[in-house]
């Protein structure tokens, strides 16, 4: 059977990529008009020059490695016993999961603040790191969506119930079972829900702005309304930090256990299965 | 003694009692099947063996200990499950030498133990394969060496060929009763395949509704099946309708002859009808020569299957019977509506049930 040129799908494709490369193609020329009458990278030469961005960029990326490493304490072992025994709780946990996608930021930090406030019996609100804990655990809630259904889809994807028998029936205990066979295992969901924390987490505004914090998303915020050309070289900055980010997830994420990174050139040689 | 004792074991989830009153004691080296359809309670009784499940009531005696209360990790039983579970992460020598490394071997220890296992399942060289660099064969095959490498005192194997092509499957259960006969463990081995069962076990469980309906040597279980059930699950079974002449000395009729059955059921009355069960195997095409019981009929259709011809032969009244002849190269198999006249010995009457119960069977 022939085939016309598909010539609705192809304008829908070409109006949505220009709904999103328009804006930013506009963006990244006028980050690039800084000195009057030329094109330069003087923008990005300030940006890159400044203290704060550096404070703020390393702030929020420690604050984001805290997040991906307490959300996978948390998130594995839960996705794993609900999959195992709690089999009746699933869609309860799923649903408690996606909340975060529904009650808003703001929802979120306003009852951090009430609850740890001054006058309250454990108040994080009232020192730096107890601050910085507030917001870590934010990180966690907001990036909790994303966390477990990369989790809970790499733990479908194994058979953890067959696996973890298996272990049991060569003598092994349940915690050696989870730290040898099910983490490394599910390495590669880990890493991809840890990217989207990182990503979601690395220039989030309303939590590090609420509980004053100095983070990379109030930067951006307070920069934009100091500068003209410098908030333009920013956002094309954090635009190819989450591509990277997402380039970097799709390579962890598809890769086998013992495969290369990237695919040896020049050998030519792959083994095959014996018959 | 025995090696392997299960007491009155019952197992219920919710209100559904899927094992009932289960009493087993196999003998240290046996190869045991437990063969059911699917829902007869077998993999159950499998996982509570292993400890993946706990019994509602009974108890499990594994040479003379009582392993009831102890977590599968607890019991060295080794099992093969049907889907491989190989870990995905580790290699075959990985795989096959965890549960060597759970038990505290050292690394030397391992890495011999590993190569004789490998050597066993013919895998030697295929030690730095993952899982997903093997075949669905090789895969089994590191399984039941991982199974086996540290030392367990007996081996389960839940449906471990179901999942593999048919060749692979005969050759593999061949080599799976090699290297049991060889370690010389007690083995019990779960499926659904009434040929795999007969052709590797020393002994077969038939489960039927979570029940015990027969334990015996595959012989027996074939040629004396206990009960109805057993008697049409384990092979094929033709039927014969025939009438009850006189139920006092097991006297029945079909047309014209009158035949002595071995057994009656104890309800049959005179004029009742029955339903006699023969193999395919135990009738014959009459040739000048035969003894016992011959029936008329005519050709209803015939299959050539290579070595075998197999003939359905309509012999009136309904009842289509199924014959199986070796392939005869000089002579070609009979056309379909030719007329033919089978023989059969009445003591190759497996059983007679109610015309009826057939029905329901």
């Amino acid at each position: 059977m022939k085939h016309g040129f598909p010539i609705a799908s192809t304008l829908i494709v070409f109006v949505a990529a220009a709904y999103f490369l328009v804006p930013l193609y506009a963006t990244f020329q006028f980050s690039l008009q800084m000195k009057r009458g030329e094109l330069s990278l003087a923008s990005y030469a300030s940006v890159l020059a400044s203290a704060d961005f550096i404070n703020t960029l390393s702030y929020s990326a420690i604050a984001s490695f805290a997040a991906i490493l307490f959300g996978a304490i948390l998130v594995v072992p839960t996705a794993y016993w609900v999959r195992l025994k709690l089999q009746k709780l699933r869609p309860a946990v799923e649903f408690l999961s996606l909340l975060p996608l529904i009650i808003p930021p703001v929802v979120l930090v306003f009852g951090h603040i009430r609850l740890f406030g001054s006058s309250s019996i454990l108040p994080l609100t009232m020192t730096s790191t107890g601050t910085d804990i507030l917001l870590i655990v934010g990180y966690v809630v907001l990036s909790l969506p994303y966390m477990f259904r990369a989790v809970d889809n790499g733990m479908a994807a194994i058979d953890i119930a067959t696996l973890t028998e298996a272990a049991e029936s060569l003598g092994a205990s349940r915690l050696r079972t989870i730290v040898e066979i099910i983490f490394p295992n599910v390495r590669s969901a880990i890493v991809a829900g840890a990217f989207l924390t990182f990503s979601i987490s690395l220039g989030e505004f309303v939590l590090a702005s609420l509980l004053n914090r100095p983070a990379f998303g109030p930067y951006m915020v307070q920069l934009g309304e100091d500068r003209a050309y410098e908030p333009a070289a920013l956002a094309i900055l954090s635009f190819a930090l989450t591509w990277i980010l997402m380039l970097l997830m799709q390579l962890f994420a598809t890769r086998k256990p013992n495969q290369r990174l990237l695919p040896r050139f020049g050998t030519g040689q792959s083994r095959k299965l014996a018959p | 003694m025995s090696f392997l004792d299960l007491h009155a074991i019952n197992k219920s989830f919710g209100p559904n009692t899927v094992v009932k009153d289960f009493n087993l004691s196999l003998a240290r080296g046996k190869f045991v099947s437990f063969l059911g359809p699917s829902g007869c309670g077998k993999t159950t009784v499998l996982r509570i063996i292993a400890g993946f499940e706990n019994p509602s009531s009974g108890t499990i005696h594994i040479d003379g200990q009582d392993v009831t209360g102890l977590t599968a990790s607890q019991r060295k039983i080794g099992m093969v499950f049907q889907a491989y579970a190989l870990f995905p992460n580790m290699n075959a020598a990985g795989n096959v030498g965890f549960g060597l490394k759970v038990a505290g071997a050292s690394r030397d220890e391992i890495e011999a133990r590993v190569a004789e296992m490998l050597k066993l399942v013919g895998l030697l060289g295929f030690e730095k394969r993952f899982p997903f660099e093997l075949s669905g064969g090789q895969q089994q095959r590191v399984a039941l060496a991982r199974a086996i490498a540290p030392r367990p005192r007996m081996l389960l194997l839940d449906e471990p060929l179901s999942a593999l092509d048919a060749k692979i499957r005969v050759s593999l259960r061949a080599q799976i009763r090699e290297i049991q006969r060889e370690l010389g463990i007690t083995t019990v081995f779960v499926t659904h395949d009434q040929e795999e069962a007969l052709s590797v076990s020393d002994d077969i469980v038939v489960m039927h509704a979570g029940l015990i309906e027969q334990h015996g040597n595959p012989f027996d279980i074939y040629n004396r099946p206990a009960t109805p059930f057993v008697a049409d699950f384990i092979g094929q079974l033709n039927t014969l309708h025939a009438e009850v002449a006189e139920p006092s000395r097991n006297m029945v009729r079909i047309g014209a002859a009158e035949l002595n059955v071995p057994s009656l059921p104890a309800i049959a009355r005179a004029g009742d009808r029955v339903a006699l069960k023969l193999r395919p195997e135990s009738m014959r095409l009459a040739n000048g020569h035969d003894r016992g019981i011959a029936l008329s009929g005519h050709v209803a259709h015939a299959s050539f299957l290579g070595s075998v011809v197999r003939l359905g032969i309509d012999l009136g009244g309904g009842d289509v019977v199924k014959l199986d002849s070796f392939n005869d190269r000089q002579t070609l198999p009979p056309e379909v509506g030719a007329p033919l006249t089978i023989t059969f010995l009445v003591d190759d009457i497996v059983s007679t049930q109610m015309a009826n119960q057939q029905r329901s069977a």
